[in-house]
Formats: C-alpha cells, sequence, structure tokens
C-alpha cells in the first residue's frame, strides 16, 4: 500500500525506512516481502550495499517510481539495448569511478533493471570512440600481454588496417 | 612500475562486463576492447551477443570477424549489397556457415538477391525475433512461400519488408500470427495495408512509408468504412505527400494509438500541419490515448502571406494543451531556399534518423520554440549526419578535425557521419 514503509539494513549498520512501493522496484526487496511473507516490522538486512551507494539507490528508485515496467528479459530474448541517458540520470551519474561501479553491484544484487541498463549504459559510453590505450588508462588496466601476444595482436591489427 | 590501484572495471562479475558490452558496437568490442589486457581479450571470445551489423564496417573487418568470432556467439546479423557495400552478402557466404548462427534473433538482409537461397533453410528453422527484408528485384522462386513460411515462425515478433507490394498481398498469414511489429518501407495501397492488418491480431506497431492516399480518399468520399485496429498502440508514417484530411481519415482507424510519429521527409506538407489548433482539435477527437507526437514538416511560405513567421506558426503551439497537458515541445525554423521562406516544424527531440547539413543553402534564419525551456535535448534520434566542410566557416583543417571528434563524441548514436570536403 502507498505510503507503508520498510526497514532497510545497509552493510555498514544504517536503517533506511522506505515506502514499499519504492523498494518493490527492487525485485530482490520484492521477492522478499512476497515469497518469504516478511512482515513490516522486520529489518532487512542487504548485506552487499554500504549506506552511501544505498542512499544513491534510493534516490535513483525516487525519481524513476512512476516510470513504465521495462519488459522481462532473459539470456535468450535480450535484445541490444538503447544508449539514451536521460539529463536527470545523466546529473545523477556524474560521479567518481568506484561509485559508478558500486552502483552496477548495486542494481544487479537488488535487481533494478532500469539502474543496472543506465549505470552500464554510461560505462559503455566511457568506452566508446577510445582506443585500447586510451580504455587502459581510463580504466587503470595494465597491459599484460607478452611481447609475443603483442606481436600476435598487431598482426590481426595490421590485417584489419590493410583495407 | 608497480600496478598500485586497482581496476574497478576489470572487478566486475563477466556477466556485467558483458552487460556493459550489450551498449558497445561490435567492432569496438572485436577491435578495441579485445586489445586491451588479458582479462578482456578472453571475456570478448566468450562474450555471446554480438550484434554484427556490416553496413558500417570494410570487407576485410568482415574476413577478419570470419576467424575471431564463433558464430554460435551472434544474435543479430546485418548484411548489405548496398552502394557502399556491393556484393558483401556473397562474401558473407563464402566466409561462414549460415547453418552455424543457431542463436540468431535477428537477421537483416538488405538489396539482397539470389543469395536468399541460400539463407533458406536456416531462416525458417531459426528462432528468429526479428527479419527484416529489402529486396532489389522480386524475381526470386518461390519468395511468397518463403516469406509466408518465415511469418509462421512462432517466435517472429518483428518483421520488416521492403519489395513490391504484390509479394505483401500474396503472403500466406497464419491463423492468430504473433506479430507484433511490422514495418513496411515500400509504397503500397492503403488496402493492402488494411489486409494485412487484418490478419494481425497481436500487432502493436505498424510503421509506414508511403501510403498510396486514393483508395483513402474515396474512404473520405463513401465514409462507410467502420473498421478499427484496436490494438495498435504506436503508429509512424513517412510519408512524402502528407495531406491533413487523409491523415485525419487514416487515424480513425486507429483510435487506441499512445505514440504517432509524422514525418513529410521530401516534397512539402500540407500547411494544415502549422496550425497548432487544428492538431490539438484532431488529436482530442481521434486520439484520447496519445502520449507521444513526433513530427517533422515542412512548407514554403505562401505568396500572400507576408504576416506568416516561426512566431505567428508557434504561438498556436503555446496552448494548455500543448505545454500543460501534453508537455510536448515544438519548434519552427525558416530559412531563405531560392529565394522562398521555407518553414521546418518538428517536435523536439527531433525525430528524423537522418541530417543533412551539406547544402550551402540550409542556412536557418529564424527559429522558435513553443517554451522558454533550453535544456531540452534537441537531437536524439539521428541515424546518420551529413556535414559539408567546405561549406563551414572554419577554415583550419585542425578545427575541423576537432569538429569531427566533437562530433563522434556528443553523437554516439551516429553510426553514420558523412563529411565532404574538397581540397582546392
Amino acid at each position: 500500500m502507498a505510503g507503508h514503509k520498510i526497514k532497510l539494513q545497509s552493510n555498514d549498520g544504517d536503517i533506511f525506512d522506505v515506502e514499499v512501493e519504492i523498494a518493490k522496484l527492487s525485485i530482490t526487496i520484492k521477492t522478499m516481502l512476497e515469497d518469504l511473507s516478511m512482515n513490516e516490522e522486520e529489518i532487512i538486512p542487504l548485506p552487499n550495499i554500504n549506506s552511501a551507494i544505498f542512499k544513491k539507490v534510493i534516490q535513483w528508485t525516487t525519481h524513476h517510481k512512476d516510470d513504465p515496467p521495462l519488459p522481462p528479459e532473459d539470456d535468450e530474448n535480450r535484445e541490444k539495448n538503447t544508449n539514451d541517458i536521460s539529463s536527470w540520470d545523466q546529473e545523477f551519474l556524474k560521479v567518481d569511478q568506484g561509485t559508478l561501479f558500486e552502483l552496477i553491484l548495486a542494481a544487479n544484487y537488488l535487481d533494478i533493471k532500469g539502474l543496472l541498463d543506465v549505470t552500464c549504459t554510461s560505462v559503455a559510453n566511457m568506452i566508446k570512440g577510445k582506443t585500447s590505450e586510451e580504455i587502459r588508462q581510463t580504466f587503470n588496466i595494465k597491459n599484460d600481454f607478452t611481447p609475443q601476444e603483442e606481436e600476435q595482436i598487431k598482426k590481426e591489427n595490421e590485417w584489419c588496417e590493410n583495407k | 612500475m608497480p600496478w598500485k590501484n586497482k581496476s574497478y572495471l576489470l572487478t566486475l562479475p563477466i556477466e556485467l562486463i558483458h552487460r556493459i558490452f550489450d551498449h558497445i558496437d561490435a567492432e569496438t568490442i572485436i577491435f578495441v576492447i579485445r586489445h586491451v589486457c588479458k582479462q578482456l581479450y578472453s571475456i570478448t571470445n566468450i562474450y555471446d551477443r554480438y550484434d554484427l551489423d556490416f553496413r558500417y564496417m570494410f570487407r576485410s573487418d568482415l574476413t577478419l570477424i570470419a576467424r575471431i568470432i564463433n558464430p554460435k556467439n551472434v544474435t543479430s546479423l546485418t548484411l548489405s549489397n548496398a552502394i557502399h557495400t556491393s556484393d558483401q552478402i556473397n562474401l558473407f557466404i563464402s566466409q561462414f556457415h549460415i547453418e552455424q548462427f543457431i542463436r540468431l534473433h535477428s537477421l537483416t538482409l538488405i538489396n539482397v538477391e539470389k543469395e536468399l537461397d541460400e539463407f533458406q533453410t536456416h531462416i525458417v528453422q531459426c528462432p528468429l525475433r526479428k527479419f527484416s527484408i529489402s529486396l532489389t528485384f522480386d524475381d526470386i522462386m518461390n519468395l511468397q512461400e518463403l516469406l509466408s513460411s518465415i511469418i509462421s515462425n512462432s517466435y517472429l515478433r518483428q518483421f520488416e519488408f521492403s519489395a513490391s507490394s504484390w509479394l505483401l498481398e500474396g503472403i500466406e498469414w497464419p491463423i492468430d500470427c504473433r506479430l507484433e511489429h511490422l514495418t513496411i518501407f515500400h509504397r503500397c495501397s492503403w488496402n493492402t495495408i488494411k489486409l494485412v492488418l487484418s490478419h494481425l491480431p497481436h500487432l502493436r506497431t505498424l510503421v509506414m512509408k508511403d501510403v498510396k492516399w486514393y483508395d483513402l480518399d474515396k474512404t473520405i468520399i463513401t465514409n462507410f468504412d467502420t473498421t478499427q485496429f484496436n490494438c495498435l498502440s504506436s503508429l509512424f508514417l513517412k510519408s512524402s505527400e502528407l495531406k491533413f484530411n487523409n491523415v485525419e481519415v487514416l487515424l480513425s482507424f486507429f483510435p487506441r494509438l499512445e505514440h504517432l510519429q509524422l514525418i513529410n521527409h521530401e516534397g512539402y506538407s500540407d500547411p494544415l500541419f502549422f496550425d497548432g489548433s487544428r492538431l490539438e482539435n484532431l488529436i482530442e477527437t481521434k486520439l484520447p490515448l496519445l502520449k507521444k507526437f513526433d513530427f517533422w514538416f515542412s512548407n514554403y511560405a505562401q505568396y500572400n502571406s507576408d504576416e506568416i513567421t516561426v512566431e505567428t506558426v508557434i504561438a498556436t503551439f503555446r496552448t494548455l494543451f500543448w505545454l500543460e497537458v501534453k508537455h510536448w515541445i515544438v519548434k519552427c525554423d525558416s530559412e531563405y531556399k531560392e529565394n522562398l521562406e521555407v518553414f521546418y516544424l518538428y517536435s523536439i527531440p527531433n525525430c528524423r534518423d537522418d541530417f543533412d547539413y551539406s547544402h550551402q543553402q540550409i542556412k536557418i534564419q529564424c527559429s522558435a520554440l513553443n517554451t522558454t525551456d533550453n535544456n531540452t535535448i534537441v537531437t536524439v534520434n539521428a541515424n546518420q549526419l551529413s556535414i559539408d566542410l567546405n561549406e563551414m566557416m572554419i577554415q583550419t583543417i585542425q578545427r575541423k578535425v576537432r569538429l569531427i571528434l566533437y562530433f563522434q563524441a556528443q553523437l554516439l548514436l551516429v553510426r553514420h557521419i558523412i563529411l565532404r570536403q574538397n581540397y582546392r
């Protein structure tokens, strides 16, 4: 029922009162409430999410609570996703990389498809248009190919560039 | 130097990195990400939702991809024999075995001819959800039977068709056909479309390019056809001859539309579309459920109508209906073309998927919005952008290069940028 709240606890001990309808945007929480018959007084632990990230998740779900539901998906019918990010989401995702990747993990754990899509799109946009070296620099990745492997890749690239 | 800081990207589980790949084109995954480090090399090798769109790739890339990609990891395939990619489908057949694409959900064949024979058996057996075909000529053996058997596939939800309309008329539609999205690129009559729709009880989206309006005109005169297609929620019409009265009659067949798109892609539109109050009345009477209305109209100023300006046009779109009830943003531009003033009226974000700034006469003189909100994203749907670098005020090559890089960075959805530059 709208207005009813439940208590959710982050892994660093903070307890959040969240409206049931907003919390149910997380399929994980929805399943806990419905299948496990948890009552509203019980505190639901979220062992994989700290309070800073959970605050961001609540901020996102509150803004998107009236969005039309996304169609269900499975690996077999997943279509290529769109790359649109609304201006509100663009502002919301102006965060450091650590926060962005923790949001991806939180969205995945809580099973919030809309948040997972938009955070993955944001990372994808950071990759597009870059060279391999620029991607290494952006995401702090070490080039661990051996010289022989590099040579092999170079041959592939030469093939590729030999158009 | 020791590698002190961790990479957040590489700490993600593989399925989440694959989710990020879902938003990236196959060339970037194969030719760039795969070469970053060993971990990403392995992760790209087992990615199993590759969308191979060969329209925008070099011929040599096709050969290379044939050596790298396992066909069972490909879910979407687009092949084209268009001008820039001539004979690509034959090249594909020489490099791949189509029957190895066992998880193909989407297949697009552009300008396919006799090569269709090679695909026939597999198309019918494959669990395709989307099939798109564009035929340059229709003298192919058993083509109607083939199309009929593809459509009878119970997985198929989306069908795009560009070929002679007689082929469409001859298709045997299965009882309780499950198609939900239909695109007809070829000009065909309203009677043909109506016949097709009568076989598609689950159709939600219809995209039409160029309807022959003459049988709709007859409907206007006789006014006895009360057929309604109540399942359809989205209608996209791209036409070179949009007439207000025809659109009005057409919409009466689709009373439950939630999304309407009208694009006059060449030629000029009926001046009645430039009257916001008429459009408002049309929507209120015919389409009570409409939530989204995208449009693009253009027209010359009438000789005897000096008083028409972008402001007078846009004023009719500043009513409560447009701004408060529907929240639809509308823009009007004017330009001088061959000494005549031309008006462009369109919804924001712009719904057109191609923009050509390569003609020197396109110089916007005046522009007006129906709202004061200037923060709205204007262009999000563009697929093709043409720019004539010769006509730009920028002189140095370096600045032009910087501009191109800007377009690449900002217009991530644009797949095809055409730049024209003459070196004098």
